[in-house]
């Protein structure tokens, strides 16, 4: 299984770009184990998820930021239903890491940190994370689940992807060459969106 | 066993001039030929009913729960075929293959289906290419497995009959590898795939990058508007603008009067009449009672896709043929074939930041086969593989994949990332004997009934093939200065090319095919079976538009033959 080659894979099919987002199962090509009905919930640790999403994407420049959105009970449902109990129970064991980890380094549980706290805290996960040189059995892949789930909830939100995005659902015509500024947001959307 | 349209013209209500058996691609053709030729036709599909448009089950990502994201709870889809035909919206649209579509592998094969009124017309990739005179000349000239009985000339009215009616756009390239339809306006490539197309043209004579032709509409047809570009096809599509059964043959086959349809019907089996050596009608459980029924005709078309259109030959006429209907020559359910694909390149192409797309364009571009065509001669393997592709620029989704946090990482993953592009090998597949499906008699579907068991492989002509594969992919990306070039060979399971096809091939003898040159089972001359498992050998271009033209011209044939009081 490459878990890192799976993470950013980009598949190109039928003509539309994709990324595989799921970080375990698609890395894997003779995975024939099947999906279950047994899941984890999330709804328990919400409070600290939230903290998690929001230091991934705080308020600032042209974005509301992940709390405002209020996407927290979307994201909720997306971890509870989309992954498989082995990424949910890693999952699981990873929030618990983070409070260990935040209470070895400030002597409090990562919510209780201020935010330029969880921003460092938290941006060195995401470095070692994406570091080349991070061998893959010390991969955070709860880490993994968590940004890809944050970014999921967040860029699908209604108003982001409409006031930010300018989002059309009937495009009516299709311009392979269309001048853009690179500083604006992108006309496009990933993920076959 | 609901009736979908109630066929008032039918006096008795179980004996009809023709049955259909399926109502995909190939079902949906012959319902419409049929019936349009005024036949009293019954079309049988296995699965539930889906209407056009009413069922359709489309939104924006925010309307959906998970957002796109398939979960847990819909998939008892296996996870190495969750892949990129995995999204909410659809999955409950695939086969559940431990309930329904219980299957057994000596072998892994991947057998993706849609049991659904419509069948896979509603799920399917929608290119369409027509296959040339080196496609049906090519086992007669490698020496391998029978000759085709039929060659491109045969098939030509045809494709352009279906081309017409089922609307493909694509741009006329006068290639002999791909040979030019009956084409709607192209879509238009963009400026990334255009600026490819001219390095690899420049760098080969005899490679072409074109825009993929496909079933998607650019110009409207009666009832179905063009193409919104919303990229949405297999969610349904309200504006008709792709051909599915349901926008496009079934509509047409109603219009006639002469249509029944009946959805929860599982063909059993064909009902064999010894004395005259024909096929009486079939025998259909209906999946909601499980009461079993017999209906009757003239003729029977199966189209019930390729390996269930074997599965119901295997059940039938066991008595006179232990294995079944069409097995006397001992080529039933041998020589499955498909695509074998899973080998990518894709990279970065710089130089294009001040442009990117507006619009969701359904499809992306092809590039034909050159490999072991013309003067160019491959060493280890024979045939040949296309490339289908896409240019685009990238959006937020690169920020799941790349290092950082916070304010000034989400307004940079938000602004247009670099255009990415890639492509995807579609490797021709040998027909080979040893490859093969057969009745398991041990397990049993829920139904009682027995279910296939595959025993297939990819060999050594695939497996040297795929080594090209990547080898040029990686050429042409570096060709037109990609650079981060990853490149993929994920290996390939017989079925995930979703082209399966064969095991009930047509040939020149009936002691080594089980079809005749007109669709017809030797065994039994009014059964035809028009669908994937009549052919013969795999090409490397997808196969549906050539499915809609084998069916269209045998049920011509069918037609011709009835009125002459030959079947």
């Amino acid at each position: 299984m490459e878990r890192r080659a799976a993470i950013q894979r980009v598949g190109i099919l039928l003509g539309t770009t994709f990324i595989a987002t799921d970080l375990f199962l698609t890395g894997c090509k003779s995975d024939t184990s099947r999906l279950t009905d047994e899941t984890i919930e999330f709804s328990h640790s919400k409070d600290l998820i939230l903290a998690l999403a929001s230091t991934i994407i705080p308020a600032g420049g042209k974005h509301p930021g992940f709390a405002a959105s209020n996407e927290i009970n979307a994201m909720i449902t997306i971890l509870n239903d989309c992954y498989k109990l082995e990424d949910q129970k890693t999952l699981k064991t990873g929030l618990e890491t983070i409070n260990r980890m935040a209470n070895e380094k400030y002597k409090k549980d990562f919510i209780a940190l201020n935010n330029e706290e969880k921003h460092n805290f938290l941006g060195e996960i995401d470095k070692t994370y994406f570091d080349k040189n991070t061998k893959e059995e010390n991969k955070a892949y709860y880490y993994g689940i968590l940004k890809e789930a944050t970014l999921l909830t967040y860029f699908t939100n209604e108003k982001v992807m409409t006031d930010l995005f300018s989002y059309t659902k009937v495009p009516g015509k299709y311009d392979g060459a269309l001048k853009v500024d690179a500083n604006n947001y992108a006309t496009n959307f990933g993920l076959g969106i | 066993m609901s009736n979908y349209y109630l066929n008032l013209k039918a006096k008795n209500e179980n004996t009809y001039d023709a049955i259909v058996i399926g109502s995909g691609i190939s079902g949906g053709w012959a319902a419409k030929e049929l019936t349009e030729k005024g036949l009293k036709v019954l079309m049988l599909e296995r699965g539930g009913d889906y209407k056009h448009i009413k069922d359709y089950n489309d939104g924006s990502a925010f309307d959906l729960p998970h957002r796109g994201k398939p979960t847990v709870k819909d998939g008892s889809v296996r996870t190495d075929i969750v892949n990129w035909m995995a999204r909410e919206q659809v999955m409950q649209n695939w086969v559940d293959e431990t309930g329904d579509g219980k299957y057994t592998e000596v072998k892994p094969f991947k057998w993706v289906r849609v049991y659904r009124l419509g069948g896979r017309s509603t799920m399917w990739g929608r290119h369409s290419y027509r296959w040339g005179d080196h496609d049906f000349e090519a086992n007669a000239k490698d020496g391998i497995a029978v000759d085709w009985p039929i060659r491109y000339k045969d098939l030509a009215p045809w494709y352009d009959h279906v081309e017409k009616f089922a609307g493909i756009s694509g741009s006329k390239e006068n290639l002999s590898v791909l040979p030019d339809g009956q084409f709607q306006k192209p879509l238009p490539l963009n400026i990334v795939e255009l600026h490819a197309k001219k390095l690899i043209e420049e760098k080969w004579n005899n490679r072409k990058l074109i825009i993929g032709r496909v079933a998607n509409l650019t110009e409207p047809l009666t009832g179905r508007m063009n193409c919104q570009f919303r990229n949405r096809c297999w969610e349904g599509c309200h504006f008709g603008a792709y051909f599915s059964t349901q926008s496009s043959t079934l509509p047409a086959a109603v219009a006639t009067g002469n249509l029944s349809i009946a959805v929860n019907a599982l063909v059993t089996k064909i009902i064999y009449d010894k004395d005259t050596k024909k096929a009486k009608g079939v025998e259909v459980l209906d999946t909601e009672t499980n009461q079993t029924q017999e209906f009757y005709s003239k003729i029977v078309f199966v189209c019930a896709s390729s390996m269930n259109s074997s599965w119901i030959l295997m059940n039938s006429a066991t008595d006179v043929w232990q294995d079944g209907l069409g097995s006397s020559s001992g080529e039933l359910g041998h020589n499955i074939m498909d695509h074998h694909y899973n080998v990518y390149a894709s990279g970065l192409v710089d130089g294009f930041d001040e442009y990117s797309e507006f619009g969701r364009r359904p499809a992306g571009f092809y590039i034909p086969r050159f490999a072991n065509y013309g003067n160019d001669k491959r060493d280890g393997f024979i045939r040949g593989f296309g490339y289908q592709g896409g240019g685009t620029r990238q959006g937020w989704e690169r920020g799941m994949g790349s290092e950082g946090i916070g304010q000034e990482f989400i307004d940079s993953i938000s602004k247009p990332g670099p255009w990415r592009f890639g492509i995807a090998a579609f490797g021709e597949v040998l027909p080979d004997h040893q490859n093969k499906v057969t009745l398991d008699k041990e397990v049993k579907d829920k139904y009682g009934l027995p279910v296939l068991k595959f025993d297939c492989e990819l060999r050594a002509n695939e497996l040297a093939m795929r080594k090209d594969m990547k080898k040029e992919a990686e050429n042409m990306l570096e060709t037109i200065g990609a650079k981060e070039i990853q490149s993929n060979d994920g290996g390939h399971d017989l079925g995930h090319g979703i082209h399966e096809m064969g095991t009930a091939r047509m040939g020149l003898d009936a002691k080594t095919s089980v079809l005749n040159k007109n669709n017809q089972v030797w065994d039994a001359l009014n059964v035809f079976v028009t669908d994937g498992a009549c052919m013969t050998s795999s090409s490397c271009v997808n196969p549906s538009l050539t499915y809609m033209a084998m069916t269209a011209r045998a049920v011509n044939f069918a037609v011709e033959e009835l009125k002459k009081n030959n079947l």
